[in-house]
């Protein structure tokens, strides 16, 4: 934790900090997104995923939010220990099984795609290919897993394309480095609930209050 | 809720009643019989909550707000649930819902008559009227000082804050000609005091009202309903899940069966209302072959079409700000150019930043460079949505699927498809919700095509074949079971469900103890 708060100081890890650090976020909130802003572990092993299948799901990710600053965050990982910890959110469609379950063949099937079209697997597809292949799976159209066990049919691969992009966009914005540098401030609503709960009163189209982040084209206060 | 100084019942004792769920539907009745003087049990499957320290701005932290046990969603249009519709805790859905309270268009309870389509209700809206004026009263609605579509209407508090979303929806109304106003909203605008309950300070616009209000300003039954009921001696028992019933040779139920942790339990009773919610409440009916005479328990399932428009603003709107969907208009409750039957009811949007980021990849489909772009501009954007009529339908159906989940008993299978009638309903409300985004200054405006809530299983009516429960919420099989949630919608409506459920448990519980219903003060 202290290295993310001791970092060098540029625009990036200044508006980073002064999330972090800023005194109208609940604790309970504060220690969770110290939690998120940890890096992730380099030779992370996956839990609920094969090797083959956090490879294949890196890529899919990539794709999916693709990041260009030096320090990434691996949604993939992220992603295995969710499924690892499987309480799922509540809900599946009955086209599908269970979320762990649905990661795993479509993840396969997506590997069994890209041998289709002459790769080793999906992530030894350029990036260019990969964005082709999920076109068709996003459009319904990537048959190849049809009527064979633990894989999934087009149908059920634009579906489970979509959990995977619901549930990788909810990690990567929740991840303080990502709130920061939209200029979020939805967690610096009030330190303390109850009677004193402090929440915002600059709540109209332009207003800000002196603590939330300026964002590009608002001159400083 | 502190739950400190409650006062407890033996298990062995029989009581007056035993309610099951605590939220719009079990809360209100909870408080009227035990201040009739009835000993009163509430079982409740999930937690009691300090809101003040355990609830914060944050979706992923907020999950344990949701019912997950797993729900299969099924047919052409499935419904989403967890996050979307199903609360547990001691405050059941209220705990995160959104507090929004228009009162049913008396059309809607005749739709049938109406337009041959949907179903007619066993009552008239005269009948709500009186329930919903003490309602609103009681939980602390603001709105406006004068309602443009009723103008014997008077809410006790003044309306919320407007935040950005809000500001644009007037601007785009107003530039179309179109009616708006402040919204009836269970958000207490000021300080609130009613007798019976501690007093509430007002809201601070902090915007996360889906994640559970921290100050008590947003009305949930934990404080309001709920400690009415305690402290007229009710008892609610937290983390006590009911899977089964005892009955007599005749039928009637004596004892409920449930479970809190691993031990399991058994609360002897005299009478029993069912308050599970629109999925809970069929499930349990159905795994224990009760009250189905009809076959309809399952049936006519349905979920308001729930559409959304989305736009992006010159200016900043930080819509995660302000209480969400301040801004209502009525005026497409009947559109003149209707080609569908029923409408709907349409409101500003502000939502935090990692549900909008979720139906931004989910409803609009986008991912890679796009998506990355979209997301940094949520600053810049805001939304308009609506609440439709979905008309009811036998294939629409809850039933008991052959998995089991973590309960032990099968998980619901929901399938749901709409129909002919919310395609066209939903057609015309994009087209006018886009009309008052462009006026409204909006650009790069996409739609997002959801549903909400939980809706009908368990119908009221006043045929035994037709319906599971009786005008009143009492089962015509079982006659000391009365069922009161949203399950017992005989259709949809255009409102937003809990005040209409709030209003329906007051009078199942006047019916109950054979009082008069009170009059209204306002006109029908
Ligand atoms: C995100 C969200 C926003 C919403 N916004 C609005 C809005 O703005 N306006 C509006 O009118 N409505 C809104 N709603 C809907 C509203 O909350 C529900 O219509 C209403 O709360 C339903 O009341 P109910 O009594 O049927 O069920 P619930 O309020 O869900 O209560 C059911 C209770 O029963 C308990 N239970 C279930 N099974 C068992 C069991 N076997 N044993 C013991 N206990 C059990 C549950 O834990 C729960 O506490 C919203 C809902 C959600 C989720
Ligand atoms: S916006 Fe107001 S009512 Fe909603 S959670 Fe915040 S303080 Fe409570």
């Amino acid at each position: 934790m202290q290295d993310i708060l001791n970092r060098p100081a540029d625009a990036s890890s200044n508006a980073l900090r002064a999330l972090l650090t800023s005194p109208r976020i609940p604790e309970r909130l504060r220690a969770e997104l110290l939690r998120r802003a940890a890096p992730d572990d380099p030779a992370y092993e996956p839990r609920a995923l094969s090797d083959a299948q956090l490879d294949a799901l890196r890529a899919l990710a990539s794709r999916i939010l693709p990041q260009d600053g030096d320090e990434p965050i691996d949604l993939a990982a992220r992603l295995d220990a969710m499924m690892a910890e499987a309480t799922g959110n509540g809900w599946r469609y009955e086209a599908l099984p269970s979320d762990p379950d649905a990661y795993r063949y479509g993840l396969d099937t997506l590997d069994d795609l890209a041998k289709a079209l002459g790769a080793s697997r999906f992530a030894g597809l350029s990036g260019g290919e990969q964005d082709e292949l999920l076109r068709r799976v996003q459009a319904g159209e990537a048959r190849g897993g049809e009527g064979r066990p633990r894989r999934l049919d087009a149908a059920q691969l634009a579906l489970w394309f979509e959990e995977v992009r619901s549930d990788a966009v909810r990690l990567f914005v929740a991840h303080p480095a990502i709130m920061a540098r939209l200029g979020y401030s939805g967690p610096l609503d009030g330190h303390e609930g109850g009677p004193a709960f402090a929440g915002f009163d600059a709540v109209g189209i332009g207003e800000r209050e002196s603590f939330e982040p300026l964002l590009p084209g608002e001159g400083a206060p | 809720m502190n739950l400190d100084r409650m006062r407890r019942y033996a298990e062995t004792e029989t009581v007056d009643v035993v309610v099951i769920g605590t939220g719009a539907g079990g809360a209100p009745l909870l408080a009227r019989l035990a201040a009739a003087g009835l000993t009163v049990v509430a079982l409740e499957a999930g937690a009691n909550r300090d809101p003040a320290t355990e609830f914060v701005p944050d979706e992923a932290m907020s999950a344990d707000l949701y019912w997950m046990n797993e729900r299969v969603s099924g047919g052409k249009t499935p419904e989403a649930f967890g996050a979307n519709n199903s609360g547990v805790g001691v405050g059941g859905s209220t705990l995160h819902w959104g507090a929004f309270v228009p009162r049913a268009d008396a059309r809607d309870l005749r739709l049938k008559t109406e337009t041959g389509k949907g179903e007619d209700w066993p009552l008239s809206f005269s009948d709500l009227l009186p329930y919903y004026e003490e309602v609103e009263r009681f939980i602390g609605v603001s709105g406006p000082a004068n309602y443009p579509w009723d103008a014997d209407r008077r809410y006790p508090l003044p309306p919320v804050k407007r935040n950005a979303p809000a500001q644009a929806m007037i601007a785009g109304c107003e530039a179309l000609g179109v009616k708006a106003s402040d919204g009836p909203v269970a958000v207490v605008s000021e300080p609130y005091a009613v007798g019976g309950i501690p007093a509430r300070v007002p809201c601070r616009n902090c915007g996360y009202c889906h994640q559970g209000c921290r100050n008590g300003a947003k009305t949930s039954m934990d404080v309001t309903y709920l400690p009415l009921g305690l402290g007229h001696g009710a008892e609610i028992r937290p983390n006590s899940f009911v899977h089964g019933f005892e009955r007599d040779r005749q039928g009637r139920i004596t004892a409920v069966l449930y479970r809190q942790g691993e031990v399991e339990k058994r609360q002897r009773c005299a009478a029993v209302f069912l308050c599970a919610g629109a999925v809970e409440t069929p499930r349990l009916l159905l795994v224990n072959d009760l009250a189905n005479s009809s076959g309809q328990v399952g049936r006519n399932y349905t979920a308001h079409v729930a559409t959304q428009v989305w736009g992006t603003f010159d200016k900043p709107m930080r819509m995660n700000k302000g209480y969400p969907s301040a801004i209502i208009t009525e005026d497409m409750v009947r559109p003149k150019d209707a080609d569908f039957a029923g409408g709907y009811l349409v409101q500003s949007l502000g939502v935090v930043l990692q549900t909008w980021s979720d139906q931004v990849a989910r409803g609009r489909g986008l991912w890679g460079r796009d998506l990355v772009r979209y997301l940094d501009r949520y600053n810049w954007t805001a939304g308009i949505g609506i609440n439709g009529e979905s008309l009811p339908s036998e294939e629409n159906r809850l039933t008991l699927s052959d998995e089991k989940d973590a309960t032990g008993l099968p998980k619901p299978l929901i399938r749901y498809s709409e129909g002919e009638n919310e395609a066209r309903l939903k057609r015309h409300a994009v087209a006018f919700m886009r009309q008052v985004w462009e006026a409204a200054g909006a650009s790069d405006i996409w739609v997002l095509e959801r549903t909400a809530h939980t809706i009908g299983t368990c119908r009221m009516g006043t045929d035994p074949d037709r319906a599971v429960v009786d005008p009143f919420g009492r089962s015509f099989d079982t006659p000391n079971l009365w069922i009161c949630d949203n399950s017992v919608f005989p259709s949809s409506l255009a409102a937003n469900p809990a005040l209409t459920i709030m209003a329906l448990s007051l009078r199942a519980a006047d019916r109950f103890l054979d009082r008069a219903a009170p009059t209204a003060v306002g006109q029908a």
